[in-house]
Formats: structure tokens, sequence, C-alpha cells
């Protein structure tokens, strides 16, 4: 394991880059004001803030209440040792979400206000009141892990005796949710390509909330195990990319039948940015996962279904930033002939978030009994005296050193 | 264009992860090459976990839920071969009798026939390793599990197996033995090649380069 | 009693008093302005015709009867009064900028540099006109409201002074409360009112001068309606008022959405139920099945 010292100490190093930019533009940020922040204009109020930090890591966190279905729900108990990095994840997306959406807000201390002054007209009051309610149940949701791990053995005993309604109510508020982030653009049909405004969109948001969900939790297991050698086993996690692909195949035909029967398949041959973007957005989340996912040796190892996760989340990121950004520009160009791109500032926060977001998953996993339990094991050194230069130079150790994992 | 930018900067982190990872060599990922070999991480280590009972030949069982029994080859087998690119197994149904040679396995060419390491009906075998038997020298003692047995007798079958220190101690005699076999064999160097001259792992895919007689020899003094 | 603005573009001349007094009544920098922003509601966009006309094309906010930006705002903060104006609290807002976004008209603006920002847009002059021309004032000078309480407006406390020159520049010719801006058009271009009567007269305008204007109220049918109308002689699309905003109230959409959510919850929630109650039964039909097995093996042997 030594040998990927330097690959953990240059993404330190990246990590602290960044985090050190994050505060920088914190400072910034609630000491000058958005102006000063960020590129945000009269013209572009929304920006990557809401369309990466908030509608992307929401769809991001998915993972939560899919795998809390298919197992609790379902019975599906093969599945079980997923779950909980699946909660893990979820509860941290919140989080972050959450954390990102105070920077975004102009009075973030007035952000309680959502509780109190109720519009329920308004989308965004339905999906503020569903995030927030839905982020107190992931807690308790997750909450087992920590009082395990401190023996707190009578709470837990009452938190596990409400799992199931707990469990049912948290698909309740993400289907409401998931699906409401995608009505937020409801509102604004004449502002977007046809690509992308569809009255369908609440649905495709939840259909590929729950693809990119399963999704994410394929690729976070693949990167812990590559950190600490705690994983699921990979049988599991193919079962778990088919039925990705599954939800998958449903999503684009739904897509495909939406974009027909609004006549926006004429566009297709335009040559575009726009037409480039959605084929970008097929390209990741639908024909590379397909391919790599039947190619023998990838769909069936690790490495290979990481791949085609990997894809399946970069493709849901391209679409929801498709959703939130690409569709608005064409508007924003013809109608004020500005275009947006986040400033520094902006950017070195949102990469801060995930950067958080991957630490603190990573302790997580360190610290809390995430993963199933793992086989204690013995580790017989067998490579002896100064040999293949590579390992030798690494391992100096006497043959047949004993290590305790 | 936001969306572009976030794209190609997530792809550039994913390269520059990718490009490190492949020059500090950890998991050849890159290397698309026949899956058991590219995938055997580690190649110089021996596994021995602590819940799983050997059988003198080199297979393991580990109890399932109380009533079945789990079974497969260990990590010395697994790495003498150099990678598993061929597994065969009894049918479901069939009954095994502990130390029978039901369990065949191969690697480039080479093929290797296993005892169960305790007796009893198979209920089940892993269809998934037979398909796809890299997994098996990925990880011998979980998704390289090779079949489920319902146990016949189960506690005097156990008597036989190591398990935890004594497994330890037994497996560091076995690689003493099998350093002395090489050895024994290397009266004929050109038939074993360098490889364990170097001091080097002298473990990893040795049986590859010996001759079919010595790897018959082999299967007699430490598989059975 | 609903009110309403009427805009004859073919009578405004670009003088720009109405733009001024925007600026003087809401004490914002006067200057000149080509965009609206947080300190200017209402702009004038200069347009020269084919025929070398100069056309003057005066924006500002609709007040559409069902306004996008109403429905959007998660806590209320904007409202369409019975008065006609839609306001904005500035004690509610907490800066998510939605309406901004929802906004078909994008007419909501923001004080980005400012560290307690608000949403800026123009307001009908509402507070304006409303405030009483006989309201006292107490020892330090400031005006009370009838229960006796400091009145602001926008978060400044009225002073005498300020309330004499609003009531001053909110009162129109017939004595009667109006926009600042209507008040010091001198042209008449733009007339406040009771908004039924702004529309029968702008279609009398319409039928009286067939040739003069382009047969259109603009706002009548837009987003289902607004309280500001516009006549012109030229297209309207030529001004850069947005003519694809349709004829729907906007909310309409989301609403159509929402309004089914119980009925989702309901059903999703039923159904989730009993999934897990029949998954349930059957992992412990199986166990007890198995249990059974067992039970039976044991005895036979
Ligand atoms: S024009 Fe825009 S800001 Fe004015 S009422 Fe309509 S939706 Fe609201
Ligand atoms: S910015 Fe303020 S007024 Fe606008 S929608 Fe958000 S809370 Fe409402």
């Amino acid at each position: 394991m030594k040998l990927s010292l330097s690959r953990i100490t240059f993404w330190k190093a990246t990590a602290a880059v960044f985090l050190l930019g994050g505060l920088v533009t914190t400072i910034i940020r609630f000491g000058w004001g958005l102006g000063a922040s960020t590129n945000l204009s009269d013209m572009t109020p929304w920006g990557l803030w809401i369309g990466f930090d908030v509608v992307t890591g929401v769809g991001l966190a998915a993972g939560g209440f899919t795998l809390a279905g298919i197992v609790h729900i379902f019975h599906i108990k093969r599945f079980h040792p997923i779950v909980r990095p699946a909660i893990l994840t979820a509860f941290l997306g919140y989080c972050l979400v959450i954390v990102g959406l105070l920077f975004d807000l102009g009075r973030p201390w007035a952000i309680w206000h959502a509780l109190i002054y109720q519009n329920p007209h308004s989308v965004l009051f339905e999906v503020a009141m569903c995030v927030m309610t839905y982020t107190a149940v992931l807690a308790l949701e997750f909450s087992p892990v920590v009082l395990e791990r401190f023996r707190l053995q009578k709470i837990l005993k009452v938190v596990k005796a409400i799992t199931v309604p707990l469990i049912i109510l948290g698909i309740l508020l993400s289907m409401l949710h998931q699906s409401s982030l995608g009505s937020l653009y409801l509102i604004v049909p004449q502002k977007m390509h046809p690509y992308w405004y569809s009255p369908m969109l609440p649905v495709l948001f939840f259909v590929s909330a729950i693809s990119v969900g399963l999704g994410m939790t394929i690729v976070e297991s693949y990167l812990s195990a590559r950190a600490f050698q705690k994983t699921l086993e990979t049988p599991l996690l193919r079962d778990l990319a088919r039925i990705m692909i599954g939800v998958l195949l449903v999503y684009f035909m739904m897509r495909g039948i939406d974009l027909f029967r609004r006549d926006a398949l004429g566009y297709l041959l335009d040559g575009s940015f726009e037409t480039f973007m959605l084929y970008l957005e097929v390209a990741f989340m639908l024909v590379i996962p397909l391919l790599l996912f039947n190619i023998r040796d990838w769909g069936r190892s690790r490495q290979g279904l990481f791949f085609t996760a990997f894809s399946v989340v970069l493709g849901f990121i391209t679409n929801r930033l498709n959703v939130t950004m690409t569709s608005l520009e064409g508007y924003y160009r013809d109608n004020f002939g500005v275009s947006y791109f986040p400033g520094i500032g902006e950017l070195a926060i949102t990469i801060s978030i995930v950067t958080v977001g991957f630490v603190i998953f990573a302790l997580a996993v360190k610290y809390l009994p995430i993963f199933p339990h793992h086989e204690e094991e013995t580790v017989l050194r067998l490579d002896s005296a100064p040999a293949r230069a590579t390992s030798a130079s690494m391992h100096p150790s006497p043959a047949s050193e004993l290590r305790r994992h | 264009m936001v969306a572009l930018f976030v794209i190609l900067f997530v792809v550039t982190l994913l390269g520059v992860d990718l490009l490190i990872q492949a020059r500090s060599k950890q998991y050849p990922i890159m290397a698309a090459a026949p899956a058991g070999k590219a995938l055997a991480p580690e190649r110089e280590t021996l596994r021995i976990p602590k819940s799983v009972f050997f059988h003198p030949g080199h297979t393991w069982a580990r109890l399932q839920d109380g009533d079945s029994l789990e079974v497969g080859i260990d990590d010395f087998v697994q790495k003498a071969l150099g990678g598993i690119d061929r597994v065969l197994l009894p049918n479901v149904g069939d009954f095994v009798r502990q130390g029978d040679a039901v369990i065949t396995v191969g690697h480039a060419g080479k093929q290797l026939s296993l005892v169960a390491p305790a007796s009893g009906y198979v209920r089940a075998v892993n269809r998934d390793a037979v398909e796809n038997p890299g997994m098996v020298s990925e990880n011998p003692y979980r998704d390289g599990w090779l079949m489920m047995i319902e146990p016949a007798e189960l506690a005097r079958n156990l008597s036989m197996l190591h398990v935890a220190e004594n497994a330890v101690t037994w497996i560091k005699d076995e690689v003493k033995r099998f350093r002395e076999f090489l050895s024994a064999s290397a009266a004929e160097p050109a038939l074993v090649g360098e490889a364990m001259f170097d001091g080097g792992a002298p473990m990893a895919g040795v049986l590859e380069q010996l001759d079919d007689q010595h790897v018959h020899d082999f299967e007699q003094q430490f598989l059975r | 009693m609903p009110h309403a603005i009427l805009v004859d573009l073919t009578e405004c001349v670009g003088c720009g008093a109405c733009r001024d007094a925007c600026q003087q009544v809401h004490h914002f920098p006067q200057e000149e302005c080509t965009q609206l922003d947080a300190h200017n509601f209402t702009t004038l966009r200069q347009i020269e015709t084919a025929e070398g006309e100069e056309v003057f094309a005066r924006q500002m906010c609709q007040h559409c009867q069902d306004p996008a930006c109403a429905s959007a705002c998660l806590v209320g903060a904007l409202e369409k009064t019975r008065d006609g104006a839609v306001t904005w609290d500035t004690d509610k807002c907490i800066g998510c900028r939605y309406c901004m976004v929802a906004c078909p008209f994008d007419i909501p603006k923001y004080e980005w540099n400012s560290n307690n920002p608000k949403v800026r847009k123009c307001t009908m002059c509402y507070q304006e006109r409303h405030l009483r021309a006989d309201a006292t004032t107490d020892s330090e000078g400031y005006v009370l409201d009838r229960s006796g309480k400091r009145v602001s407006i926008d978060g400044r406390l009225v002073t005498g002074e300020d309330r004499d020159m609003i009531v001053e520049m909110t009162t129109n010719s017939e004595s009667k409360r109006a926009t600042a801006c209507s008040v010091a058009c001198p042209m008449g271009a733009t007339v406040f009112g009771e908004r039924s009567a702004l529309l029968a007269e702008a279609h009398r305008r319409l039928r009286a001068n067939p040739d003069t204007y382009v047969q259109k109220v603009y706002g009548q049918k837009e987003v289902g309606g607004t309280s500001v109308f516009y006549l012109s002689s030229m297209p309207f699309e030529k001004l850069g008022f947005s003519t694809k905003v349709g004829t729907e109230g906007l909310p309409d959409r989301t609403w159509r959405v929402l309004e089914k959510l119980p009925d989702v919850v309901l059903t999703a929630g039923v159904a989730l139920s009993a999934v897990y109650w029949i998954t349930n039964r059957r992992e412990d039909v199986r166990k007890y099945e198995e249990e059974l097995k067992k039970q039976r093996s044991q005895q036979k042997s």
C-alpha cells in the first residue's frame, strides 16, 4: 500500500489548494456579497451553485432512498450491505447541499423563513420542506451507525423499531423533491431550449435520480475499496449495475418519447452547441455504460463496473447542468447578449464542497461501521531480499514478515 | 458552456488519477490483459483470513448461517498457479467427500485438481466464478468462492482442518516446503527458470514454468 | 379595486420624466439608465424604425394578474395585491432569486453588492400611493401610521418631508393618487387608473385610430393578463417586447404538478406499505416453511 503514497499525497495537496481557494472565497462572499464573489448578474440570477451544488447535488445523493427502498421495502436482502454506505452519502450529500445553499442565498440567515412564511403554490417551497425533512429522516436512518459505534443500545432499539415507517417516509419525500427540482423549471417554458423543457421534467428528474443513486453507490464502493480495502462484493455491485442500466433504459425511452411528442427531434441535426450537449448526455448516460457493462471483462470486474457507473454519474451531471444552464444559454444570448460562466470564486466553493464531502466520507468509512464488518486476516509477506526493484525498495522487510490488517 | 466545462474538469481529474495510478503501478487498471492475471493485486503476499478453515490440500471452508459451508481454493494455490483462467466444479446435488479431488482449476494450460475440504451435498456452485475465473484470483476468499455444501459430518470434518494461528503456522510451513520443492526441481534449472533464484517472489506463477511432471508432483505433495 | 397602467407609446416623446420621477420618489440616484437594475424600476429604450423615426419603449414590471414571481417565491414575499400592484416584502425574502428566474419578463433585479441584498422591482408605487397626506409625525419628525408605529418604505423610515414629497408626486391632476411616473408624464403617455376602465380606453383608441396602432393591447392577454398595457404603432416584437410568453398563466404549469402531489404521496405511500407487507409476509412464510422442513427431517432421522 505504501506504493500509493505518492498518489494520496498528490490528492491531499490538490485538496488543500482547493480548500484554500474555498476559504478565501467564503470570506469574500460573506464579507462583500454575491456580486464580489460570483459572476451572477441581474440577467443570470442562478449559476453554478444552484445548478451543481443544489440541483445536481441532491440527485447525486439519491442512492439513500433507492437502496433503502430496495432492501427494506422490496426485501431484496442481498443488497443489505450497500444500504449503509448509500445512506451515508445521501446524508452527507444533503448536508452539503444545504451548505451550498447557504452560500447562494442572498440572506442565508433567513433560511428558516421557509418554515413560517409558507407559500404552497411555490415549487421551491415544496423542495425546501422536503429537503429539510428528508435530511432529518436521513440523520435518523444513519443514526444506528453512530449508535452502534458508541454502543447506545437503548436508543438503537427505538430507532430500529421505527425503521420501516421512516424509510417509507424517506422514499415519499425523495419522490417529491427529486421530481420537484425538475418542476422548478416548469415555470420558464419560453426561456428554455426545447430539448430540456418538458412538462415531463418532474418524472424525468425522478427516474434519472434513481439510476444515478445506484451509480454513485457503485462509485463510492470502488473508491473506498481503493483507499481502505473496505468494499462490497463484485457480483453484488454487478447486480446493482444491472438495475441501474434497467432504470436508464426506461429513462431514455421516456426521454425519447417525450422529445418526439414535442417535435424536438427536428433539432438533432442542427449542429448547435445544445445538440452537442444533448449527445454528450446520451453518450455518457446511455451508450458508454451499455458498452462497458456488456464487455465481458469490464462488466464483471470492479474497475469495469466503476467506469460504467462513473460514466452514468457524468451523464447525470451533464443532464442536470444542461437543464439548469445550457438550456438557458440561448435565451440569455438572444435577449441580453450575455453568457454566464462561473467565476473563480464560484468554482472554488463548489470544488471545496465536493472535497469536504470526500474527506468526511473517508473519515466516516474509517471510523464508523459503514461497510460490512471486515474479516480479520493475516497477510504473509513472501518477497525477501532486494530483488524486484520496485516492490523491494518499498518493502525492505525480511522474509515472511507478518502484518496484521 | 458551464456543463461542458464541469464535465471536462471531472474527466481531467479522473485522467490525472489514472495517470498517477498507472505510474505507481498499484492496480494496473488500464492494462486490459486477460482477466485473471491483470487483476491479481499484491502478488507477493499470501492472505490467511481468520474465520476460514483450511484443508491441508489448500482448499478452504467457511461456516455460513450455521447450516452450510462455503468452499473455495486458497491464496497459496492461486498464487502458485499465477492466476486462474479455468474452473471446473461438481454438479449441484452431487455428494462430495472430504479429501476427494472434485475441483479443477487451471491457468495458462496447467491444471490442478483439488479436494473437497468437507463432505456433503453440493447445494450451489458459483456460476460467476466458472464464467469469469479471474474472480477467483482476485479474491479467493470472498467473490471467488466456488460452491456451497450442506455438511454431512461437520464436526469430524472440521477436526481435520487448520484455522486461525494453526492455519498461519501451517501456511508458513507450506511456503517453506514449497521453496524446498522448487529447489529440488531446480536440479534442472532450465525447466524452472530464474524466478526462484533471485530471491524475489518465489511463488507467483512459478508453476507455469514447471513441466507437467513437476506439476503432477506438486499436486501429489501439496494438494492431497 | 384593481388598478393598472396604460402606456401609449405613440404619445411618448422620450423625455424621461417617468424615469426621473421614479428615481426620485424611491430615493434612487438620479442617473441615465439603459437597463433595469436594483435602482431603476423603469427604462426607456430608444428604437429607430426603418423610416428613420424614433420610438421609445418603456419597460417596467407588468404586474401580472397571475404573477410567476409570486407563485415562485417560497416564502410568499411577493404578492399580488387587490390593488393590482405586485409588491415585495423585505422581511420575508431569503434571497433565493427564484423570482428573478421565474419572471417571464426578467423584471426583478438584485442588489448584488449588498450584504443584506434586496430584490427590487417596480411596486406600482404601492406604499407611496397609500401613504396618507394627513399622517402625523412624532417628535423626531418620523411619520406614524394609524396604530402609532413609524412608517417605513422599503426599510427606510419616512420623515415628514418625505411624506410631503411623496404625496405630491403621487397625486395627479384629478387629485387622485397615482404612480409617480403617470403623474410626471407631460404627454399623458402613461396613465394610471382602474384596470377595466383603462382596458376599455385602450380598445377605444385602437378602434378610433386603426391606422395609427397595431391592433393589439400588449399586456391584455400576455401570461394570462397583466396590469400594465402598451399601445404601439409598431409590432411589439420589433420594440423588444417579449412576444413568446404565451397567453397562459405560467404558475398554472407548476400548479398542475403541485396539485397532484397529495394524490401521488397517498398512492405511493399505500403502494409502498403494501409491497412491504407482501414481501415481509413472504419472508415470514419462507422462514416458517424452512423450519417445518427441518423439523420433519429431524423426525425422520
Ligand atoms: S412582470 Fe415579472 S416581476 Fe412583474 S409581476 Fe409579472 S412576473 Fe412578477
Ligand atoms: S429572492 Fe426573495 S422574493 Fe425572490 S423568490 Fe426568493 S425569497 Fe422570494
